[in-house]
């Protein structure tokens, strides 16, 4: 995990305009100026702070994917997109900062969510801003570790790498087509806590977890949907067929496409 | 794909004894001082006999603030690319994996404390149940081999931290490649784009140097500004929906790679920087799928790595 200097996040005036023109540049491209229904969607990957595969990366760039313009654009300034003229339509994150997203972040973030637009968070990005009631509360519904329990700030009770059975629950549209599956062996957080105000989609079979849902929708917010998975850190998994249809299905659900 | 130069046909080598797990024989084949010195043995924790011998070339990838297609990650599943073991951090990034003392200081970090109570107290430390053929795995816990090559495509200023784990990896030799958006890196850091890069795309005007221009261009054609082991199987680039960019400064240390005539862009394109410890490589494209998916961007990038790796002469 990396910790980073605030200069570092704040960057230039100068590179926040041109980002902020970069992602709408790129995520407008071969998207024609038609309603919302009938366009692409938009979908933005931020990852940081931590290694990810390389597999995560080209999930986007899957056969299954090319329903989306997807670009990538991790920190710093990654939300500044939102503020652009064609903003992605759904987030994913998968980063994993040590310090909480600067004010900006939030912002824009927060902007992001009350304008309606989608969020799925994977893997890594389930532990970021564990200190940030709202978002760990409200928004993603649930808390990898507790930054108020000294010890505890740095390491959550990490499990690798298992092999886990994965089974949807409920009938919700992001399940409705998914069978259970083996997942490869991954990295997992068997001592998560989660919301009872989440809506679980996805249970292991492990049986040392606290609590066994590893996909969920976060509590309700007045506007925005939000998506968790916790899997996806080897390249075993983030290749995986089955990983993918699943996280394919959470955004064209966020997005609004999945009913 | 014809490699014609003695190290490639070593490198090939190497990787095949690595995946046979005969290491031992690395020793004996009668390989030169320097390939024999990559099979040395990664320095494990304290006390810990180190198992394992790195046969491949680590090569860290770092992006940040800014957008581009997932093709650039996708570019290094290329079995073009076997060989090396690239692995994305992208900003906030650590860099001091590649840094010389960095196995060490990452296999003995001190284990987490157990806290007595509070939402996290029913776990505790980390549990294992790896495989027989477990590879590295981020936050694994074996200890990292440490990075050759640190590839960039970021754009930001760093952190002292990052500054001062570069100027170790300088200083050890490692290599790096600058794609497309790092060239603006550490506008404030003149030893960084003067004694290492050797170019700058001006984010903002200063004084006496003009900010740089970005274009999109639909067509770009690129050619060889001399013979280098990095263009071996390049040939001349054709490329497509490139950003291209004007008033760049650059040093007039620098060994020209690739040019172009495209009236929008420098002159020079792809170079590789005046510093004389860490073999640096910087390629002005490679912002587009288009580009991403190009055979001979993907050689050209193949080659600057193991170049930058010390794997190519």
């Amino acid at each position: 995990m990396a910790r980073i200097s605030r200069r570092t996040f704040l960057g230039t005036a100068a590179g926040y305009a041109t980002t902020l023109a970069g992602a709408g540049e790129l995520l407008a491209q071969a998207t024609p100026a038609t309603s919302s229904r009938q366009r692409r969607l938009r979908v933005q990957f931020s990852p940081g702070g931590h290694t990810a595969p390389l597999q995560i990366y080209a999930m986007f760039e899957d056969p299954l994917f090319q329903d989306f313009d997807s670009v990538v654009l991790p920190h710093p300034d990654a939300f500044a997109s939102v503020n652009s003229a064609a903003p992605p339509d759904i987030i994913v994150t998968n980063d994993w900062l040590t310090t909480e997203w600067p004010q900006r972040d939030k912002d824009n973030m927060t902007k992001h969510l009350a304008a309606g637009r989608g969020l799925v968070v994977l893997h890594h990005a389930v532990g970021t801003n564990d200190a940030w009631d709202w978002w760990t509360e409200k928004v993603l519904g649930c808390h990898l570790y507790d930054t108020a329990d000294p010890g505890m700030k740095t390491q959550a009770r990490l499990k690798q790498f298992p092999v886990q059975t994965i089974a949807p629950v409920g009938d919700h549209p992001i399940v409705r087509d998914i069978e259970p599956f083996q997942l490869p062996w991954d990295e997992t957080f068997p001592n998560m806590w989660i919301s009872p105000k989440a809506t679980p989609l996805f249970k292991t079979d492990d049986p040392s977890f606290r609590d066994p849902t590893v996909g969920w929708i976060g509590p309700s917010l007045p506007a925005g949907r939000v998506v968790c998975f916790s899997p996806g850190h080897t390249r075993a998994v983030c290749q995986d067929p089955n990983f993918r249809h699943v996280v394919h299905n959470m955004i064209l659900w966020t997005g609004g496409r999945l009913a | 794909m014809a490699m014609r130069s003695s190290t490639a046909s070593l490198y090939s080598r190497r990787r095949f004894l690595a995946l046979s797990g005969a290491a031992s024989a690395l020793a004996a084949s009668g390989v030169s001082a320097r390939a024999q010195s990559y099979a040395a043995p990664v320095p494990g924790p304290p006390g810990q006999t180190p198992r394992y011998a790195k046969t491949d070339l680590w090569v860290q990838l770092t992006t940040g603030g800014k957008p581009y297609p997932p093709t650039l990650q996708e570019m290094f599943l290329d079995p073009m690319f076997i060989g090396m073991d690239v692995w994305p951090i992208d900003q906030p990034a650590s860099f001091d994996a590649l840094a010389p003392d960095a196995a060490r200081t990452i296999a003995s970090a001190p284990a987490p404390v157990r806290p007595a109570s509070g939402r996290s107290a029913v776990g505790g430390g980390t549990e294992r149940l790896e495989p027989a053929d477990y590879p590295w795995e981020p936050s694994g816990g074996r200890p990292h081999p440490g990075y050759d090559v640190l590839v960039l495509n970021d754009q930001a200023d760093w952190s002292e931290a990052q500054r001062k784990a570069i100027q170790r990896s300088v200083d050890a030799g490692r290599g790096f490649v600058l794609l497309h958006y790092s060239l603006g890196d550490n506008q404030d850091w003149p030893w960084w784009y003067q004694q290492v890069t050797g170019g700058l795309f001006v984010l903002s005007e200063r004084e006496s140097v003009k900010k740089s221009t970005s274009t999109k261009v639909a067509n770009l054609n690129l050619t060889p500004a001399g013979k280098h082991p990095i263009l071996r199987n390049v040939g001349p680039l054709s490329l497509r929906n490139e950003d291209v960019f004007k008033g760049m400064w650059q040093s007039p240390q620098i060994t020209p790679l690739l040019q172009t005539s495209n009236r929008a862009s420098d002159k020079t394109v792809a170079w590789i920087g005046p510093n004389a410890k860490a073999r640096t490589v910087c390629i002005q494209v490679g912002s587009s799928r288009e580009t991403h998916r190009d055979p001979h961007f993907r050689m050209l990038i193949r080659n600057s790595i193991l170049w930058a790796g010390n794997r190519l002469i």
